[in-house]
């Protein structure tokens, strides 16, 4: 614990201290459980004047592997709408499965992946099976072999 | 820089989404950056490197100072980009700084390691592999000096060789065990038809110690098995040569393939090469005069008495069948002729079961030029005038792909194919039953002497058998389909009859 501990407590500290523009801190508690809330800064029509919410969790082995990032579904905070993130607010995104993680990756590094996956996408649609997954999915994220098929979006 | 560049995103909309590697290396400099901001202590007070409060506190001008354009200055103090602590951290206990890559990340010996042993950390069981390391963001191999252990080195090789056999060896897995079932369906079959005396002798000679057996007289008894012992050691789904010989090893596991192929439009073209094939290989056998025929050239001219049994049929009952079969549709309307509807179904009734058909529709022309399908066309003259929307031009399109033969279809022929020698064996059987006894070789020692006739041994019966059970089969469909025919007028449907109502 002490490892990810150390490595969080110097992200959060770093975090206090800035971050890139429409993505803000909303709890950080401990080193388990973080939540930020990101916003799309340019005038894509499909999320603008929307904020969303982040879920991060780590694990004691943290940075060496990667956290489990969700978005959150609340009254004021939607999942948003991508080709890559489930209605259930999992998300697609080949740098938060095994494969494409790695130490240098942070949780800035990944809301700022995760506002221009936002910001590049023109489609107002979820992932094709959305409702099937979401009601037959009982794993966790980053158990699941996703086939990151489409580099594009 | 990351805070830089994502400034530039709210002014472009249509900036594109910065590349993996970019985002990477620049939010690792603005990590530094600001880092270095915060170490050069912002705002003039001495703050605690250590104390995420105090850097709180200061988060405004440090965050004014990062999105400015600052120069990366990571020579100056080392921060390992597993653990994020920088140089001036390092406690008596912290490892040695290790830079294993071309570009600037540096990182403690130990963070280094730990990554690694994740990365290597044993699955199912196994030990730690060992495997090669990338920098994530140059991509440049990290080298990693291991003792080196002869042992240990050969353990991976032949783990890694294990691994990489696998699909190999799971594809001859199953590779062998169609090939077991065929095997399995050729020597039951052999029995089925030979008898098991017959059948027992014919394996025997299969075997190859006999006069005629080429692959013996080239590869010597004991190559073949030593190939033998490889091929079973190496896949041992497979049966093994040498039981068999090659000619069986061959030639077994080909009936059940071949039964099917004969039910094909292709069989048409291989199997007048098994008769040559037959005097080719059987140069002891070349004499067809002498009867009965020996059982390998009466099962090489099977196909061909088929084909013209076929022929005669076709000739004789071709025209009655077909008359008979037009007897049973509905009644042709006005200006339809009863070849036209069986012309339609005709496309699912093609006796082509591996063929993908190709079926071109016929194209009418009407005298506006306008192409009309040719299930379209009415009789009456007047109908294309009266359709302008329908029949629009269409050119080569008409041309498609119609994949002529259903699942149902093909199982049906397959397992007819594969059955038939169970049932002319049962015919034999009949046969041997039902027939005076004198004919089947039952009877006193002067027929015997006299040589056997082709009803005598097991096999002739089931030839025998089969041949009559092909002929009896077409029979009946032929009675079913005139009696069928003749019975159709006489159809009439049944009124319902009420129960009487009560007064």
């Amino acid at each position: 614990m002490a490892f990810a501990s150390k490595r969080l407590g110097k992200e959060l500290a770093k975090i206090h201290g800035s971050l890139p523009p429409g993505i803000t801190l909303v709890t950080a508690e401990g080193f388990q459980e973080w939540l930020l809330d990101i916003q799309v800064l340019d005038a894509n029509p499909i999320y603008m004047n929307k904020t969303f919410r982040l879920k991060f969790k780590f694990s004691p082995s943290y940075p060496i592997e990667p956290p489990e990032v969700t978005f959150l579904n609340t009254a004021d905070r939607p999942v948003p709408m991508h080709p890559h993130i489930y209605s259930n607010g999992i998300i697609c995104l080949d740098l938060l499965g095994q494969q494409g993680w790695s130490p240098v990756q942070n949780v800035e590094s990944i809301c700022m992946s995760l506002q221009s996956m936002l910001t590049g996408n023109t489609k107002n649609e979820r992932p094709e099976g959305d409702e099937q997954f979401v009601a037959s999915n009982r794993r966790r994220p980053r158990d699941i072999d996703f086939y990151y098929h489409d580099n594009t979006v | 820089m990351a805070s830089a560049s994502s400034n530039q995103q709210t002014d472009d909309s249509n900036l594109r989404r910065p590349s993996f590697q970019q985002r990477l290396s620049s939010s690792q400099t603005s990590a530094d950056a600001s880092a270095d901001s915060m170490s050069q202590v912002p705002g003039g007070s001495p703050v605690l490197l250590n104390d995420p409060l105090a850097n709180e506190q200061d988060g405004a001008p440090s965050s004014l100072q990062s999105t400015l354009p600052s120069i990366p200055r990571q020579q100056d103090v080392r921060r390992c980009w597993i653990c994020q602590m920088d140089e001036t951290e390092d406690t008596p206990e912290s490892s040695v700084w290790r830079s294993p890559c071309p570009c600037s990340l540096v990182a403690h010996d130990e963070c280094l390691l730990e990554w690694i042993a994740d990365g290597e950390a044993p699955k199912d069981g196994g030990a730690a592999s060992t495997q090669k390391f990338f920098c994530p963001v140059c991509k440049a191999e990290i080298h990693i000096e291991r003792p080196r252990d002869a042992l240990v080195a050969l353990y991976d090789q032949v783990q890694g060789a294990a691994k990489s056999l696998a699909y190999p060896t799971a594809i001859s897995a199953l590779l062998g065990c169609g090939y077991a079932g065929l095997f399995a369906y050729g020597v039951n079959t052999l029995y089925l038809v030979f008898g098991r005396e017959e059948a027992v002798k014919i394996l025997a000679a299969m075997r190859g110690r006999q006069m005629y057996d080429w692959s013996g007289r080239f590869l010597g008894e004991r190559y073949q098995e030593t190939i033998g012992a490889l091929i079973a050691n190496a896949d041992p789904f497979f049966p093994r040569i040498d039981l068999i010989g090659w000619r069986g090893f061959v030639a077994l596991p080909m009936i059940a393939p071949s039964l099917v192929l004969s039910r094909s439009s292709l069989g048409r073209f291989v199997f007048p090469l098994m008769i040559s094939g037959y005097f080719v290989y059987s140069p002891a056998h070349r004499d067809i005069y002498h009867w009965p025929p020996p059982p390998g050239l009466a099962f090489a001219t099977l196909p061909h008495i088929l084909a013209a049994y076929n022929n005669v049929y076709r000739h004789t009952f071709a025209k009655l069948e077909t008359k008979w079969d037009q007897a049973v549709q509905r009644k042709p309307r006005e200006g339809e002729t009863a070849e036209e509807i069986a012309e339609q179904r005709a496309g699912e009734e093609e006796d082509n079961i591996f063929g993908i058909e190709i079926v071109e529709e016929e194209v009418h022309h009407d005298h506006e030029g306008n192409v009309i399908p040719a299930e379209n066309q009415l009789p009456q003259a007047d109908g294309a005038a009266d359709r302008p929307q329908e029949g629009q031009p269409r050119n080569n399109e008409d041309i498609f792909f119609q994949r002529n033969w259903s699942m149902g279809r093909i199982i049906m022929n397959v397992t007819g194919a594969l059955s038939f020698p169970l049932i002319s064996s049962v015919m034999g059987t009949l046969l041997e039953v039902l027939l005076p006894a004198k004919w089947v070789g039952h009877g006193s020692f002067g027929t015997r002497l006299r040589g056997r006739g082709i009803l005598e041994q097991k096999w002739g019966r089931t030839i025998v058998g089969g041949c009559l059970f092909v002929v009896l089969k077409d029979a009946l469909t032929l009675y079913c389909k005139w009696k069928k025919a003749e019975n159709f007028g006489k159809r009439k449907i049944l009124d319902y009859k009420r129960p009487r109502a009560r007064t």
